[in-house]
C-alpha cells in the first residue's frame, strides 16, 4: 500500500469541527474499504516492523491451546470420580471391579457420602450449617437428639417425627418426613446409617458412627410402627 | 464527497452516501425512536427492580409489579426493545453504507419493525399477566415469540437484499460481523424456542440450552453488531486504518467459534455434567485470542487520537465500549475459574458481568454509532448539545455506579454465604451487602436520567427532520472527509 498523505479536509468549517452535535468523519467509506482491502492483499509482501506479529500470534494461539487442553483433561467430567461417587450413592459399597473379582472389602468414605446425602435431602430444612430455621426446623448441631441415644435417632429418621418438640431449649412443632420404607424417600439402611454418622460428626458434634447393621436391627424391631413418632413416644 | 479525487474510476458510478442515507432514513429513524423509548422503559423498570431490593414492599401490592415480574420485564425491554431496535438501525445503516447500495424500498422493513415492537409489547403483556415461560430471556409466551420471529425475518430479508445488490466488491470486517449476527439470531431463537418453550426438553438439558441461548444473544447477535460498528466507525472517525488488519480475520473466526460456547461457563457449580462446564470455561479462555486481536486492532487505531478533531460523544463512547469489552473478557475468564466461581456463583457478580456486556460494551457502541449516524440521516446537527452532555455523563456515571455496586454486593454476598461462623442466617447474609443495594438503586436512577435525555434528543431530532426543512446538503453540513492515511 502506498501511503496517501493529503491535506485535511479544508472545506470543513471551524464550527463543524468543534460542535459536539455533529460528528465529523475523517475518512470516506470508499477510502476505508480501499485501504483495508489493500492491507489484506499486501500482507504477503515483506514489510519492516510487521514480521514479529505473526510469530507472536502463532505463539500466543498455540500456548492458549496448550493451556486449555491441559485444563480440559484435568477437568473433563471428573468421569472416574463422578461415576464412583454415583455408584456408591445408589449401591453403597458396590464396585464392579472388586465385586466381580473377589470378596475384598470395599473402603468408602462414610463421612463424604453422608455429607452428599445430607445435601440431597436434609439440607432443605436443617440448612447447611445444621442450625435449622428458628421456630420452624430444629437445629442438628449440638442437639441431644442427634448425639444422644442412637436407637431413638434411628427410629425418628426411619419413621419421621411430628408434634411438639423441644431442642436446646426452643419449642418446635413441625413434621419431619420418614426416610425408611414407610416414607416417600425409601432410603436404604446404608444411606440412613451414612447420613446419621455424618450429622453426628459435623458442626462440632462428636458422637460415634452408626452402622447399617444397627439401622437394620432397629428397622426390624419397629416394623409394626405406622405413621410418624411424636417426641412423647420416644 | 471526494470521489473524484479517488484513484479508482468505478467509484464515480457508485451512489453518494447521502443518497444511501436518504433511502433508509424512514425505517432507521423508526428503529432509533423505538430503541430510545424502550431504553427509557427498561430504565424505569430497572430502577423499580433495584428499589425493591432495598425496600421489598415498594410496589409489591399488585401481582404484576412484584419483583419476580419486574425483573424479566426490565431485562426483556432492555435486550429486545433497546438492544435489538438499536442493532437493527445500526446494522441496516452500516450494511447499506459499506455495500454502497441504497435500499430498494423501505416500506417492508418499516412494517417488520412495527411488528417486531408489537411482538415485544405482546410478550411483555404476557409476562405481566403471569404467562412467563420462566426461561431467562425467553420469558415471553410463545405467541409473542412467533410474531417477533416473523418480523425479524422481514427485517433481516431487507438487509440481505441490500447485501445481495452490493456495489462494492471488497468485504470489510464490519460486514463479516454484521452478517454473521444477521444469520445467527434466527437459528439461536428457533433452537431455543423449539427446545425450551414449544418442545419438551427437560431436566439438565434445559439448563444447558437456556445458558447457551442467554449468552449467545450477546455473543452472537448484539456483540458482533457492536463490534462491527466499532470496526467501521473508529477508522472512519479517526481517519486511521485498523492497526493489523490480517489479525482481524483470526479475531473474527475465533470470536464466532468460541463465543458460542462461552455461555456454558455460567453453569459452573450447578448440577450439569462437569465436561459441559469445562467446555464453557475453556471457550472463555480461548476467547482471549479474539480479545487480543480486537484490542490491538481497534485500540491501536484509537490511540493516536483523531485526525478530524471535533468534540462529539461518539469517540468517547467508542473508547469506553472497547475498554469495557476488554475488561469483561478478562473478568469472564478469571471469574469462571472454579476457584472463584464457587464463591461468586449465583451472586450479584453474574449480573454485574451482564451489565458490563450489555450496557458498557454493547450499548455504548450503539450510542456512539447513533450519535454518528443520526445527524447524517436528518442532514442536521443534533438538536441539543446540553442533552448530549447530560446523556453521556449520566450514562457513564450510572453504569459505573451500577456495575461497581453489583460487584461489591456480589463479593460480600459470596463471602457471607460461605462463612457460616459469622453469617448464620439468611438475614445476616442480606445484612452483609444491603448497603450496596442502595447505591445500586441510585445508579439505576442516574441511568434513567441519562436515558430520558437521550430519548428527548432523539424525539426532537426526528421532529426537526419531519417539520423543519433544511436546505443544506450533506457536504455543507459535515464538510468533506480527508483521505485516510496509512500509518507508517
Ligand atoms: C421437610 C423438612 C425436613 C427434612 C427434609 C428433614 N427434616 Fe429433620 N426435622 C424436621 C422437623 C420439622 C423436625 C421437628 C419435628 C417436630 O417438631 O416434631 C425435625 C427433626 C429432626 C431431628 C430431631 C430434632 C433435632 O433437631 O435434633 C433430627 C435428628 C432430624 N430431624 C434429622 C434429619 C435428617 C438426618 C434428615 C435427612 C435425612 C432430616 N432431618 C430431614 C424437618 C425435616
Amino acid at each position: 500500500m502506498k501511503l496517501r498523505k493529503r491535506r485535511k479536509g479544508t472545506k470543513m468549517s471551524q464550527d463543524a469541527n468543534s460542535d459536539p452535535r455533529l460528528e465529523v468523519s475523517a475518512a470516506s467509506d470508499q477510502d476505508i474499504q480501499a485501504v483495508h482491502a489493500s492491507l489484506l492483499h499486501d500482507q504477503k509482501e515483506p514489510k519492516e516492523g510487521f514480521s514479529l506479529m505473526p510469530l507472536f500470534v502463532l505463539g500466543f494461539v498455540s500456548s492458549m491451546i496448550f493451556v486449555v487442553a491441559i485444563y480440559f483433561i484435568h477437568n473433563r467430567a471428573g468421569l472416574s470420580d463422578g461415576l464412583a461417587l454415583a455408584t456408591t450413592i445408589h449401591h453403597p459399597g458396590y464396585d464392579p471391579q472388586v465385586h466381580g473379582a473377589g470378596d475384598e472389602e470395599v473402603e468408602i468414605d462414610v463421612f463424604a457420602v453422608g455429607q452428599s446425602l445430607y445435601g440431597q435431602a436434609c439440607i432443605a430444612c436443617h440448612q447447611v450449617n445444621g442450625q435449622g430455621i428458628p421456630s420452624a426446623f430444629p437445629p442438628l448441631a449440638s442437639s441431644d437428639w442427634v448425639t444422644g441415644d442412637e436407637e431413638r435417632l434411628i427410629k425418628l429418621v426411619l419413621h419421621g417425627l411430628q408434634g411438639p418438640l423441644e431442642v436446646n431449649g426452643a419449642q418446635y412443632n413441625g413434621i419431619m418426613p420418614a426416610f425408611g420404607p414407610s416414607g416417600i424417600y425409601q432410603w436404604s439402611d446404608e444411606k440412613i446409617a451414612y447420613v446419621l454418622t455424618y450429622i453426628r460428626q459435623e458442626w462440632g458434634n462428636e458422637a460415634g458412627e452408626i452402622t447399617p447393621d444397627q439401622v437394620t436391627a432397629v428397622k426390624e424391631a419397629t416394623a409394626s410402627q405406622t405413621g410418624a413418632y411424636t417426641a412423647a413416644d420416644l | 464527497m471526494d470521489s473524484n479525487s479517488s484513484n479508482t474510476p468505478a467509484t464515480a458510478e457508485r451512489p453518494d452516501s447521502a443518497v444511501i442515507d436518504a433511502s433508509i432514513k424512514v425505517p432507521v429513524l423508526f428503529f432509533l425512536y423505538a430503541a430510545a423509548a424502550w431504553l427509557v422503559t427498561a430504565s424505569v423498570l430497572g430502577f423499580i427492580a433495584a428499589a425493591q431490593l432495598v425496600q421489598p414492599a415498594f410496589l409489591a401490592d399488585y401481582a404484576w409489579t412484584t419483583h419476580g415480574r419486574i425483573v424479566p420485564l426490565a431485562r426483556n425491554a432492555l435486550i429486545y426493545g433497546w438492544g435489538f431496535n438499536a442493532a437493527f438501525a445500526v446494522l441496516i445503516w452500516m450494511v447499506a453504507r459499506l455495500c454502497r447500495t441504497p435500499a430498494p424500498k423501505w416500506g417492508t422493513t418499516l412494517v417488520g419493525g412495527l411488528f417486531w415492537n408489537v411482538g415485544i409489547k405482546l410478550g411483555l403483556t404476557g409476562i405481566i399477566i403471569g404467562q412467563s415461560t420462566g426461561h431467562v430471556l425467553l420469558e415471553m409466551p410463545g405467541y409473542a415469540a412467533a410474531v417477533m420471529f416473523v418480523s425479524y425475518g422481514i427485517i433481516g430479508a431487507g438487509v440481505a437484499i441490500i447485501f445481495s445488490r452490493r456495489r462494492e466488491g471488497s468485504m470489510f470486517a464490519s460486514q463479516w460481523y454484521g452478517l454473521t449476527a444477521l444469520f445467527w439470531f434466527p437459528w439461536l431463537f428457533t433452537i431455543a424456542q423449539y427446545t425450551l418453550v414449544f418442545g419438551s426438553m427437560r431436566g439438565t438439558a434445559q439448563a444447558v440450552a437456556s445458558a447457551w441461548y442467554g449468552h449467545n444473544i450477546y455473543a452472537l447477535f448484539l456483540g458482533p453488531i457492536a463490534l462491527g460498528a466499532l470496526y467501521y466507525l473508529i477508522p472512519k472517525r479517526v481517519g486511521r486504518p485498523i492497526t493489523n488488519y490480517p489479525l482481524a480475520q483470526i479475531g473474527f473466526w475465533s470470536f464466532v467459534f468460541f463465543g458460542s460456547f462461552g455461555g456454558l461457563a455460567t453453569l459452573v457449580g450447578s448440577p450439569v455434567p462437569a465436561w459441559v462446564q469445562t467446555v464453557g470455561v475453556s471457550s472463555n479462555f480461548m476467547l482471549l485470542i479474539p480479545l487480543f486481536a480486537i484490542a490491538v486492532n481497534l485500540g491501536g487505531a484509537l490511540l493516536g487520537g483523531t485526525k478530524a478533531g471535533g468534540s462529539g460523544p461518539a469517540l468517547k463512547f467508542f473508547k469506553l465500549s472497547l475498554v469495557s469489552f476488554i475488561i469483561v473478557g478478562l473478568l469472564t475468564v478469571v471469574l469462571s475459574l472454579p476457584s472463584f466461581s464457587h464463591t461468586i456463583g449465583l451472586t450479584f457478580v453474574g449480573e454485574a458481568l451482564d451489565i458490563l456486556h450489555w450496557y458498557a460494551f454493547v450499548s455504548f457502541a450503539f450510542f456512539g454509532a447513533i450519535y454518528f449516524m443520526l445527524p447524517r440521516l436528518i442532514v442536521q446537527p443534533w438538536p441539543s448539545g446540553a442533552l448530549i452532555t447530560a446523556h453521556f455523563w449520566a450514562t457513564v456515571a450510572g453504569t459505573i455506579i451500577v456495575i461497581s455496586s453489583l460487584f461489591l454486593a456480589g463479593f460480600a454476598q459470596g463471602a457471607a454465604l460461605n462463612d457460616i461462623e459469622n453469617y448464620a442466617t439468611f438475614a445476616d447474609v442480606m445484612g452483609a451487602f444491603s448497603g450496596y443495594l442502595v447505591a445500586l438503586a441510585f445508579g439505576y436512577l442516574t441511568l434513567l436520567v441519562g436515558s430520558l435525555a437521550f430519548f428527548v434528543n432523539v424525539v426532537m431530532a426526528i421532529y426537526q427532520a419531519c417539520f423543519s426543512k433544511s436546505t443544506a446538503s450533506a457536504d455543507t453540513v459535515f464538510g468533506s472527509p480527508a483521505a485516510m492515511e496509512v500509518n507508517s
